[in-house]
């Protein structure tokens, strides 16, 4: 069995790195419990399977979100970007300036104190920290904000490390080009500070307001759509990247189109990223016809990397498997490595990618918006994504990392090989009744749908469904992060045997020559299909309804 | 299936041009989106034409009213329309007063952009129907609105203490509102089916959100 890259790149670092590194694990693992004890106390709740008083619900919600948002998706984003650089760049031997790192986590985990404990205490603002929602708790509010700053700096830092350790071998002469991966990488850790400035920009007039020391910010919406837009995306880069990572640990494959359009494709997040944050503000009162019509056309264009990089790996991996032997156009996947967990982890986060895909485009479309912007439409479409697709693929990528930094092989590997079926099956039962509840004008960030008998019927049975699907979602989500735990803490180690329990496959070393690819090209003409009918439906809806907007200001 | 090798040794599926057209195959939507008149299919929108044939989907706002001057008109109009059981009938003629002092505020105040009716002063019998809507930390105002179908209606709402919605559900879907604290958020809709339609707060306002809602009633 090949020794993993990742495995042994980890061991050789020198311990108060591999020490730094299980800091951010442990923290993203911490993160990645609470957020899931929150989230599934709001989805219990806004089942009717638990009642909550608002002042409690609501805090509850805004911990979900600030938990699972912000600080699961960026401590282990900060831990995973020091490590790839770490394991994937030739000459590497230790972290750069490793104590800015350590300072970065420091600040990390003070602004993740202070952000789980004034909701706590009143600041209940949403995780989007929405000033209108301070009210009197202005203190409370401005150390709210004050716990993003942190964060935001400690990212920073992370980020300043990462580039400067990927750099510092090629400075030396040590290497003259990085990998894809390292490449990669260093686009990541570059985005993880721009995105970091984004917030401060958001958040610090926001804190200065908050503590009394400047006016009330003026441009806070524009200010966090901007923020949010890149912070949301950069988890799905990093994904994309991870499985990169994992094909090669697990299948021994890489790219057949090569390093270089490898590292083009990636070039193109930085591209199409960026200027295309105007959809979140579709169904903002003001917002020009030009602007919104200029917005839907970029927001077209946001998919096209990560479509491009599913058919790279899926064609690379259909090419070598043929040339092992595969057949049938579907044949070949069963001989992929589906008992390793992270496998099965990832063959999910595809699937799951496709189905908020298919739908998140729905969402790019300006005139949908007032059919399903603020509708549970929203955390309909972005659970497939935020838990389906991007925490599948990172909780895969700990099943190496973890036994890779504490000697200790992954806890129960068969048991977590079923559970990205389970937390799929969940997601569709929670992203079904979701969506179509959305389509049906039931309200996110609600808890009691029923407005006194107002509403229609069916939006408390949509929510009920909704709940049932989050039974399956957090039975899957407490089982791993109990087996990341276990691995974490488990008192014996056993040098050499970290990841010898996880099954892979070695297709990699050979000419792949004339062997054809359809799996990707049909998937990616079955997801167009799907955004098709999705978006059709979203017109029909809107046509039948009985009232016309003629217009208005804007319009 | 196949495998038709191309001219260099590869087959068609493995080449970098092959996946980049398909990577931007979802560029293709925007045909769907054209044929539903929901995108245009010249660069017109960007001279500020209407963006298609499905026009006014969307819904605007101004900022340039202050809440005061919106509570004043609000008043005057609730004054005016207010029925004996609290629910508030917008008609034509009380309402025209209103108007034409809202067009003349909204012809001195920057930012705000009349149509060519406003801007001429004349009146017109199928102008919409212009209607106070304020919201406000935990409610509406009417809480009860009375309207005609196939009428025209200018709503004119403001959000005046904090961020809220002002939704409509029409049981199969909803037309949602998002208002912006101290913004003037207008849209003309017309409804065109009886019956009795739920408007609800959908922007997050605090601990009486879930029973922020009022009642729109069709006849």
């Amino acid at each position: 069995m090949a020794a993993s890259k990742l495995v042994e790149g980890l061991k050789r670092l020198p311990g108060g790195d591999r020490a730094l590194l299980k800091g951010f694990v442990g923290m993203a693992v911490l993160a990645l419990g609470l957020g899931l004890v929150y989230g599934a106390v709001t989805a219990f709740a806004r089942a009717g399977f638990i009642t909550l008083e608002p002042d409690v619900a609501y805090p509850i919600l805004t911990l979900h979100g600030v938990t699972a948002f912000f600080y699961w998706l960026y401590f282990i984003q900060a831990g995973l970007v020091l490590i790839l650089v770490a394991t994937y760049t030739a000459g590497v031997e230790r972290l750069v300036w490793s104590p800015l790192a350590w300072l970065g986590l420091g600040l990390m985990v003070a602004g993740f104190g202070l952000s789980e404990l004034m909701p706590i205490l009143g600041a209940v603002m949403l995780y989007d920290g929405q000033p209108e929602l301070i009210g009197y708790e202005m203190t409370k509010g401005g150390f709210f904000y004050l716990g993003y700053l942190l964060l935001s700096l400690g990212l920073f830092l992370v980020g300043v490390s990462s580039i400067s350790t990927a750099l510092k071998p090629r400075f030396e002469g040590k290497v003259q080009t990085w990998s894809a991966i390292s490449f990669a990488s260093v686009a990541w850790a570059g985005l993880l500070m721009v995105s970091a400035v984004a917030a401060i920009n958001a958040f610090l007039p926001a804190a200065l307001w908050a503590f009394g020391l400047g006016p009330a910010p003026s441009a806070y919406a524009m200010s966090w759509s901007v923020l949010f837009h890149n912070v949301h995306y950069l988890p799905l880069m990093a994904t994309v990247l991870l499985w990169y990572v994992l094909v090669e640990e697990m299948v021994g494959v890489k790219s057949i189109f090569g390093e270089r359009f490898s590292k083009i494709v990636f070039c193109l997040y930085l591209i199409f990223v960026p200027p295309t944050s105007l959809y979140h503000m579709f169904l903002e009162p003001g917002l020009s016809d030009a602007v919104k019509v200029l917005g839907s056309l970029l927001s077209l264009f946001i998919g096209v990397p990560t479509v491009l990089v599913f058919l790279i790996i899926v064609a690379s991996l259909e090419a070598h498997a043929r040339a092992h032997g595969g057949r049938g156009l579907f044949g070949w996947v069963r001989m992929l490595p589906w008992r390793n967990p992270a496998m099965a982890a990832i063959g999910m986060a595809v699937v799951n990618l496709a189905l908020g895909g298919a739908f998140s485009f729905v969402l790019i479309q300006e005139k949908l918006a007032p059919l399903l912007s603020d509708t549970f439409f929203v955390p309909g479409y972005f659970h497939f994504l935020t838990l389906g697709t991007v925490t599948l693929t990172f909780i895969a990528m700990l099943m190496y990392v973890i036994p890779g930094l504490t000697g200790r092989p992954l806890w129960n590997p068969s048991l977590l090989a079923k559970l990205p079926y389970v937390t799929t099956f969940g997601l569709l039962i929670f992203g079904g009744a979701g969506l179509t509840a959305g389509y049906l004008g039931v309200p996110r960030r609600l808890f009691d749908v029923s407005y006194g008998g107002q509403a229609p019927e069916i939006w408390g049975t949509l929510m009920f469904v909704v709940g049932i699907g989050a039974v399956f979602m957090t039975v899957a989500l407490a089982l791993y992060v109990f087996g990341l735990v276990r691995t974490l803490f488990e008192r014996v180690s056993e040098a050499g045997a970290e990841t010898t329990n996880l099954a892979v496959v070695s297709w990699g070393g050979i000419a792949v020559g004339r062997q054809a690819a359809w799996v990707g090209p049909l998937s990616v003409l079955v997801l167009i299909a799907c955004m098709y009918v999705f978006t059709a439906l979203g017109f029909e809806l809107m046509q039948s309804l009985p009232v016309s907007v003629t217009g208005g200001h804007g319009d | 299936m196949a495998e038709k090798p191309d001219f260099d040794g590869k087959h068609v599926t493995t080449r970098r041009g092959f996946v980049t057209v398909l990577g931007f195959g979802v560029v293709s939507l925007y045909g769907l989106w054209a044929a539903y008149g929901a995108a245009p299919t010249s660069l017109a929108f960007m001279s500020g034409a209407e963006g298609g044939g499905m026009k006014g989907m969307g819904h605007g706002g101004e900022g340039g009213m202050s809440p005061e001057e919106f509570n004043r008109l609000a008043d005057a109009f609730f004054e005016a329309n207010t029925l004996p059981d609290g629910s508030v009938r917008p008609a034509r003629r009380e309402v025209a007063g209103v108007s034409a002092e809202a067009r003349e505020h909204g012809a001195a105040m920057p930012g705000m952009s009349m149509s060519e009716e406003d801007e001429h002063g004349d009146e017109h019998e199928d102008e919409p129907v212009i209607v106070y809507v304020r919201a406000s930390r935990y409610g509406y105002e009417p809480d009860v609105l009375r309207l005609e179908p196939d009428v025209p209606y200018k709503f004119r709402i403001m959000a005046v203490d904090a961020d809220h919605g002002a939704s409509i559900n029409f049981r199969m879907g909803s037309r949602m509102i998002r208002c912006r604290a101290r913004t003037l958020t207008e849209a003309i809709l017309m409804f065109t089916a009886p019956g009795e339609y739920l408007s609800y707060c959908t922007v997050y306002c605090g601990e009486g959100h879930d029973q922020m809602m009022a009642k729109i009633v069709v006849a």
